[in-house]
């Protein structure tokens, strides 16, 4: 059975690629635009994995990262970010974060770095 | 946990610029312009399929206050050596070419100018490392940019009257 | 408040590879590749600002930053490049129009991005930005107001970085401005000498207007054309980026060797057509001289001689010190080939430059003059700490 996978970003297009790029393999279960959305969706949905950015209005992905882990410890988030610093990565693995690719990436990175967190 | 980015693979022709340089395995030709009295330096390994460029100023990193080795042939020419051999490059299958090293302007200051000076000292380094220089357009007071196409080895050269030679 | 050139050589060099990763970027999203030409940081005065923007429209990403380095920054694009730019991105993702406009913020948010990496590595803290918001504006209204506030007051930072495609036409550059003073203080770096008070800068910058200027009304005596200062600007660049900016292209001018404090070299450059036209008004029958020949080599010999005098002793009289030229030398080549001698001479002693660079507009876009001093960088800051406090 495919996984699933929650795609949180503000901007539609990153959205669209993300879902172009997963939607052969994965059963997309939603598309949250900000935190609150990301962290609603992932109450509803309990995808198997969350695509998650980090700028985003209302709430960061940090933010959401953290509240989602600290309610579901075995949660499985990848920050898809433009933000490439150290002290941000350091930030997201504090939140709890399981992987870190940044943009712009292509379907082959998507990929392992999802594997690495979840192994077909 | 690994951050992840990605590689390019699409480039078929790289331009350098001053104190700049490349090595590429590949058929990419290697592009410069801007060369008025610094030397462009073309290293080629044809059985490996290396070929590196570097874009050098100045003839010595002695007496200089800023010590950025692709800035110097006494240190450049080592440095693009050494990043040849990185790539897979066999440092005694080298054959070399250089253009440039022209006397653009004539001040009243006394010595040989920049262009000869380093020259000079390209020929004296490529002799000392036993490699063979194929050829040189070297000289003069004109400006040139080069262009060195791996798959025909040769260097094409223009000038600003958009004449082309080919060494 | 003070600029050490070191550190204001670092934050070039940030900005250079926040540059290339941004081209990278660019290249991968688009499937054209994309090379940064030059990347260099101004200190612009509400003119230059006015004089840089001003009759063109832009598409902007603008967004904040907070952190180590604070502000609202803008990413700005030439509109009719960013719609090019545009057309290349939906259509190497396939995405649809109406993603268009999400596609270029998208696209503005990753290249800020990458700007911003290398400054927070290197300040060892986080920068956070906000969400990007896509703005569209003609002239500097696309830039953030605190930009143009600052600017009429001191003077405000611009990166500028010019990007090209190797393979297609397309050429555009990219706009940042870090907030004023924040900027200012991370330039502080420590009290060891090589540092310039940031107010003598912006003195420096007025004096090379007024020498270009003059040097705008010398040709116009000896020509009898209308001249005017089209745009000055005192840039830091990397020495070896300076070939680049001047371009291949092929020009006719002359090279001055400076000597006195400071030192350096003047560049006085015209296109091919420039300096027919302006031999041929300085010579009282006019020339019928084919091409570039002695008689205009001559002329110009002439006239750069007196455009460079009238350039430097503005610097000499303010700057209180005696500052001499060589004779002209003649050059009629590639631009960048002949600027190689000149970063090769001062290369020895520096790795950055200022460089001043003025464009002076002939007879109402006929015709076009360039000029780029660059003075010997300890020098001119040390020329420059000695000038009396600013009234």
């Amino acid at each position: 059975m495919a996984k699933r996978v929650l795609i949180a970003d503000d901007s539609e297009f990153m959205r669209n690629l993300l879902r172009e790029i997963l939607e052969g393999d994965f059963d997309i279960v939603g598309e949250a635009e900000n935190g609150v959305e990301a962290v609603d969706l992932y109450n509803e949905h309990d995808p198997d994995i969350v695509m998650m950015d980090i700028v985003m209005p209302i709430r960061s992905g940090i933010e959401a990262t953290d509240e989602i882990t600290n309610e579901n410890a075995d949660a499985k988030i990848i920050m898809c970010t433009s933000v490439g610093q150290e002290e941000k990565m350091k930030e997201a693995i504090k939140a709890g974060a399981s992987g870190y690719i940044t943009k712009p990436f292509q379907k082959p990175n998507v990929l392992e770095a999802i594997n690495d967190v979840i192994p077909a | 946990m690994k951050r992840l980015e990605t590689n390019d693979e699409t480039i078929t022709r790289r331009k350098i610029g001053i104190a700049e340089y490349a090595v590429v395995t590949d058929e990419t030709v290697l592009v410069t312009s801007g060369l008025g009295s610094c030397l462009g330096i073309i290293l080629y390994d044809q059985r490996n399929s290396v070929s590196g460029l570097i874009h050098v100023m100045l003839p010595s990193v002695d007496h200089a206050r800023d010590t950025t080795p692709a800035k110097f042939v006494d240190t450049g020419l080592p440095l693009l050596i050494d990043e040849m051999v990185e790539a897979g490059a066999d440092a005694n299958r080298l054959r070399a070419w250089i253009v440039g090293g022209s006397e653009m302007l004539q001040f009243n200051s006394t010595g040989e100018s920049i262009g000869s000076r380093n020259i000079a000292m390209a020929e004296q380094l490529l002799e000392e490392l036993g490699i063979r220089l194929v050829d040189a357009d070297i000289g003069g007071n004109h400006g040139r940019s080069l262009r060195f196409d791996p798959a025909e080895e040769t260097v094409s050269i223009r000038t600003a009257d958009d004449s082309i030679q080919q060494i | 408040m003070k600029v050490d050139i070191r550190e204001l050589g670092q934050f070039n060099h940030l900005a250079s590879q926040g540059a290339e990763r941004a081209a990278r970027s660019l290249s991968q999203l688009t499937g054209v590749q994309m090379d940064v030409e030059v990347t260099d940081v101004s200190l612009v005065t509400e003119n230059v600002l006015a004089e840089t923007f001003t009759g063109q429209s832009f598409v902007g990403v603008e967004l904040g930053l907070e952190g180590g380095l604070e502000g609202e920054t803008v990413l700005a694009f030439e509109r009719d490049r960013a719609l090019k730019l545009q057309e290349l991105l939906l259509e190497a993702t396939g995405t649809s129009d109406e993603l268009a406009q999400s596609s270029v913020t998208e696209l503005g948010n990753i290249m800020i991005g990458g700007f911003i990496d290398g400054w927070a590595n290197h300040l060892g803290e986080a920068i956070n930005m906000t969400p990007p918001k896509y703005t569209e504006a003609v002239g500097p209204r696309i830039l953030p107001d605190q930009a143009i506030e600052a600017a009429k007051k001191h003077g405000v930072f611009l990166f500028e970085s010019k990007l090209q495609a190797m393979d297609v036409d397309l050429d555009f550059s990219i706009y940042m401005l870090p907030e004023y003073r924040q900027f200012v203080d991370l330039l502080s770096g420590t009290d060891d000498g090589n540092q310039i008070p940031v107010n003598r800068l912006n003195a420096f910058e007025d004096l090379a207007k007024e020498g270009a200027g003059n040097a705008a009304g010398q040709i116009g005596m000896m020509t009898g054309l209308d001249t005017d200062v089209d745009i000055s600007r005192l840039r830091f660049v990397p020495l070896k980026d300076v070939p680049k900016q001047v371009g291949d292209d092929r020009f006719v001018g002359v090279v001055f060797e400076l000597k006195g404090l400071p030192s350096g070299y003047l560049v006085v450059l015209f296109d091919e057509g420039s300096a027919q036209t302006i031999a041929s008004a300085m010579m009282p029958g006019g020339s019928d001289e084919e091409g570039i020949g002695t008689m205009t080599e001559g002329a110009i010999k002439e006239l750069g001689n007196i455009m460079t005098s009238g350039f430097i002793d503005g610097w000499a009289n303010v700057l209180g010190t005696s500052i001499e030229h060589t004779p002209p030398n003649f050059v009629h080549d590639m631009g960048s080939s002949i600027m190689s001698p000149v970063v090769g001479k001062l290369g020895q002693q520096q790795e950055y430059a200022f460089v001043i660079d003025s464009t002076i507009d002939i007879d109402g876009n006929q015709g076009r003059c360039d000029i780029y001093a660059l003075p010997n960088e300890r020098e001119l800051a040390r020329a420059l700490s000695a000038l009396p406090a600013q009234t």
